[in-house]
């Protein structure tokens, strides 16, 4: 009985699948949270190109050092840029109220 | 990974850089050790307090693959000036060599005004640069410049059958496949039946091969890549001879920047607080460490590494005495 309950035991460790946790996205991610936890920024659109460029994933303390300099990562991933000027980065509207003949308002938020 | 090292150079020499004012290279300087009561003493505390073991294997890397210096900021001769200076030294202390043209580099040596930024960027982008850490605490701590010229070491793990794994955590992991007996219902006892097999997950796990002998297991660390950044504006007052010479003992070899002078003439004494007259080239001393650092049993533990260097070391400058 005791050695099943071993057994047992040590097969419930082995099987344990390890718990994949998915990085967190952000269209503009500020490095704040977890230092060593990965956050990651959708593909961007590459400048004169119709094509979208890679997901860039960094640490949050990676991301938080960027912003800390005035930095960014470039669409195509592979370089460090200056960052856009707050306002023009990560901003998402959406027209809110109204109808189809009375319109609405658009309100914008940065992500 | 690949192409790591070419975009980690253009990162490089796109850093705004000024030349440096360069002068008559200088000779290795022949230096005496005389004046120091003991010198084994001396060599062997020199030897304690610069080598520095590698985190993964415990051992003292050294350069296994050939040197490819690249050097940036600087105006063309004083460029060729360091690198070839670097490939001298190497070459004069036992180190190999890349000989080849268009080979691809593995010591950066970079001359930028702005090297807090350009490590920065580097802890972004290259973070394997800044050499073997467990988390983001530890990368900020190695990505602080304090010296005027700093170096930064990438190394590998080589196994006893030539398995080259570079130190880095954050490894996925290794899956290991078992085949576990199962225990069956009823009757009086365990019984075995056909076995399942089993998968694992073992996170940060990596396979090496050793030996399993206490003198030495198998296992050596090389370098992988060595960077060395340096701030011109804080290197007005020394000769390019003197600079090329420094930066050379760092490119090959993992060293402990010295905050105190050392009794032993060395060049490491350049920019140590208190050091009234450092050399300014490589000293015998200098020479005999580098050496014996490339003599050394590259499987042995470090306490055996240090042991032979010593004893190397005792060896050499005992006889140009």
């Amino acid at each position: 009985m005791r050695k099943s309950l071993v057994f047992a035991a040590v097969m419930g460790f082995l099987t344990l699948p390890a718990l994949a946790q998915s990085p967190a996205v952000s269209r503009h991610p500020d490095g704040t949270g977890d230092p060593d936890a990965t956050t990651c920024r959708p593909p961007q659109p590459l400048p004169a190109s119709h094509f979208s460029g890679p997901q860039v994933c960094k640490l949050n303390s990676q991301w938080a050092l960027l912003r800390k300099n005035g930095e960014d990562i470039s669409a195509d991933g592979k370089s460090i840029i200056p960052e856009a000027k707050s306002g023009s980065v990560g901003m998402h509207c959406n027209m809110v109220g109204g109808g189809a003949s009375t319109g609405g308002q658009m309100v914008c938020q940065t992500q | 990974m690949k192409h790591c090292h070419r975009i980690f150079v253009l990162l490089l020499l796109a850093a705004d850089v000024p030349a440096l004012a360069q002068e008559t290279p200088k000779p290795t300087e022949s230096v005496t050790v005389t004046g120091i009561k003991d010198v084994d003493q001396a060599v062997t505390k020199f030897v304690g307090s610069m080598t520095v073991p590698t985190r993964v294997a415990d051992k003292l890397a050294r350069w296994k693959q050939g040197i490819c210096p690249l050097t940036a900021g600087l105006r063309p001769e004083a460029v060729k000036f360091v690198t070839k200076r670097v490939r001298d030294v190497a070459a004069q202390v036992g180190a190999p060599v890349n000989d080849r043209e268009n080979c691809k580099p593995n010591i950066e040596i970079i001359f930028t005004t702005t090297p807090q930024a350009l490590m920065d960027n580097v802890q972004v982008m290259y973070p394997f640069v800044l050499g073997y850490h467990d988390n983001s605490a530890q990368a900020a701590q190695l990505a602080k410049v304090i010296w005027p010229i700093q170096s930064w070491y990438s190394t590998a793990t080589d196994d006893l059958r030539g398995n080259v794994l570079v130190d880095m955590a954050r490894r996925k992991g290794m899956p290991m496949t078992l085949d576990m007996p199962v225990a069956s219902a009823g009757g009086g006892g365990m019984q075995v039946m056909a076995s399942p097999t089993v998968t694992m997950s073992i996170p940060d796990a990596q396979v090496v091969n050793v030996t399993g002998s206490r003198l030495g297991d198998g296992v050596s660390s090389d370098f992988h890549h060595v960077a060395v950044v340096a701030e011109p504006a804080k290197l007005l007052d020394y000769e390019i001879g003197t600079l090329a010479d420094y930066i050379a003992f760092l490119a090959l070899a993992q060293t402990v920047q010295p905050d105190q002078c050392q009794e032993l003439p060395t060049i490491l004494n350049l920019f140590a607080p208190g050091c009234t007259a450092p050399p300014k080239a490589l000293t015998n001393v200098d020479l005999a460490y580098l050496r014996a650092v490339y003599k050394m049993t590259a499987t042995t533990t470090v306490r055996g590494q240090r042991g032979e260097i010593i004893y190397q070391m005792d060896k050499s400058l005992s006889a140009n005495q």
